[in-house]
């Protein structure tokens, strides 16, 4: 027989194993507690995460492509979905005399084929160096504060694999990488960026291998998209008619738009998701403190033999408060890990079906979002408990046993 | 006895599901048209669902073997090879053979992800087993 001596925490895991039916309904309340908790907490934060991601990596205000491109182009923006279009690049000249605009920058898209490089077609954007304002910086960024790339290297998305070797093939010839951009969300993961004259050594590179392009007829002036970054306290709105007014031809894309669009979709997603926590979270309560008083009822007789043995009332008010506890904090330490389980390795495939910009947490932030689910669902048990224990407290031990006979 | 038939069912179930996931559950990428016209060619996560296939049928074949052996040491033996082949599942998708070139592709975001979690199950069911186990000794089945 063991020796050990038979205080509140131990009482109280004994309790709970003599009664394995009533401690697996509480454990798997706190279970379902956990893992809504973790699972809602890490979307909320992965969501919030992505959307202030994608927001610091829209570098222009405005966008100007095609007319009736408009739908493609925010889809290379956002998800990344490859794409091309054209029109005349003379603009630029007319939207850099505009009194709102401090700077602009024409880009060219081109896409990969699908059997190289990253086994699906990729977004290839080449930008200006000598006026890009929107790429740059976060090329800098990530050569770890250098200045920009040399023709003939390429800087890929987060989400695109680089060989062991540092390369990437293309149209059946290799180039180096020399950087691997930091995750933003948006569709500039899965792109991969060069410059101007990157491009065009690329385009003599297929026409050497012996591939033809859908743009070898686009004149040499063509452009995929002019970015627009405005002066401080121009109006985008003003300034995309006044682009539009220069040339029929064209569309623009404001950033804002673009970006207070899926802020919304965001923020009713997460007050869905906040509202699912909160109710859950009221009915474990509820469902808790239902648990622990009918058994309380139950085990009057087991608590007055107990007052007898000269147990105190604080003693038993602790004792129920410790059992709820126990069982909480197991069921919620299994509902965060299987949450664990179910929300990392799929968050790609997360952020794809919610179609939002849904970013990794970093492990500063998922500790602490471990940290507070087991708290939260600890409490829970209290909380549940904490009615039932005042109740054990204020019963006379003489009434109790006269009620049972 | 009830130990063997919840640990073996379940280790044949998880084996079941490496085996034929990757080809209908949740699908590797199918193949993609060749640039060069020499027809469809498959990318390297077909291999790696192929691989999963013989990975999972082990794990279902020690899966069997744990329900019907009596011997305490011998479940001890395969409850340790459940956990070997696990990490043989984990290993084939994340460094031995791989998968496509960007994380959005089906493989990455769904295939790869799924045989993570299964092998992670196995992990957990196969330490569990040892541990319940050593410290029982089989005697509470």
């Amino acid at each position: 027989m063991s020796s050990a001596p038979l205080d509140t925490l131990r009482l109280a895991a004994e309790n709970l194993k003599r009664k394995p039916a009533r401690t697996a309904a509480l454990v798997a309340v706190a279970f379902i507690l956990g893992f809504a908790l973790f699972a809602g907490a890490v979307l909320v934060s992965g969501l919030q995460t992505g959307l202030a991601a994608m927001s610091r990596r829209f570098g222009a205000d405005l966008m100007v492509v095609p007319a009736k491109q408009a739908d493609k182009a925010r889809a290379i923006l956002l998800r990344g979905e490859p794409g091309f279009f054209y029109f005349d690049g003379g603009v630029i000249r007319d939207i850099e005399a505009l009194e709102g605009v401090q700077a602009a920058s024409a880009q060219y898209f081109l896409t990969s084929l699908t059997a190289e490089c990253c086994d699906a077609p990729v977004q290839l954007i080449a930008f200006d160096p000598d006026t890009d304002f929107a790429v740059r910086p976060w090329i800098g960024q990530a050569l770890g504060g250098g200045g920009g790339i040399a023709d003939g290297g390429m800087v890929v998305g987060s989400r695109v694999d680089v060989r062991p070797n540092g390369t990437i093939l293309m149209f059946n010839r290799e180039y180096p990488v020399s950087a691997k951009l930091s995750p933003t969300s948006s569709g500039f993961d899965t792109s991969i960026f060069m410059t101007r004259g990157t491009m065009d050594i690329l385009k003599a590179n297929i026409h050497e291998a012996g591939y033809r392009l859908l743009q070898d007829g686009e004149p040499a002036s063509s452009v995929s998209a002019i970015l627009v970054r405005l002066r401080s306290g121009a109006n985008a709105q003003v300034v995309a008619s006044q682009i539009r007014r220069l040339d029929a031809e064209v569309d623009v894309i404001v950033s804002e738009s673009i970006l207070s669009a899926v802020s919304e979709a965001l923020g009713g997603f997460t007050a869905y998701i906040k509202a699912v926590i909160a109710v859950v979270l009221a009915l474990a309560v509820v469902v808790l403190a239902a648990c622990f008083g009918g058994s309380v009822n139950e085990r009057k007789r087991e608590f007055a033999v107990l007052r007898l043995l000269g147990a105190t009332r604080g003693r038993l008010a602790s004792l129920v408060l410790a059992e709820s506890s126990i069982a909480a904090l197991a069921g919620g330490a299994a509902g965060v890990a299987l949450a664990a389980l179910a929300v990392f390795p799929f968050s790609t495939a997360i952020g794809a079906a919610l179609a939002l910009p849904y970013a990794s947490l970093g492990a500063g932030l998922i500790a602490a979002l471990v940290a507070g689910s087991l708290a939260l669902s600890f409490a829970a048990g209290a909380a549940a408990a904490a009615f039932s224990a005042f109740r054990i407290g204020s019963t006379e031990t003489y009434f109790t046993m006269r009620a049972d006979g | 006895m009830r130990n063997r038939v919840l640990t073996g069912v379940s280790v044949i179930v998880l084996g079941l599901l490496v085996s034929i996931g990757p080809q209908s559950l949740f699908k590797v990428c199918g193949p993609v048209a060749a640039h060069d016209g020499a027809g469809p060619s498959w990318m390297k996560c077909h291999w790696t669902g192929q691989a999963e296939i013989g990975a999972g049928a082990l794990v279902a074949a020690l899966g069997v073997l744990l329900l019907v052996s009596a011997s305490v040491g011998a479940r001890l033996a395969l409850s340790a090879a459940v956990g070997l082949a696990a990490i043989l599942v984990l290993a084939l998708p994340h460094g031995l053979i791989g998968g496509c070139g960007m994380a959005t592709m089906p493989c990455r975001s769904v295939a790869f992800p799924a045989l993570t979690v299964l092998a992670v199950l196995l992990l957990a069911l196969a330490g569990g087993n040892i541990l319940f186990l050593r410290l029982t000794g089989g005697r509470h089945e």
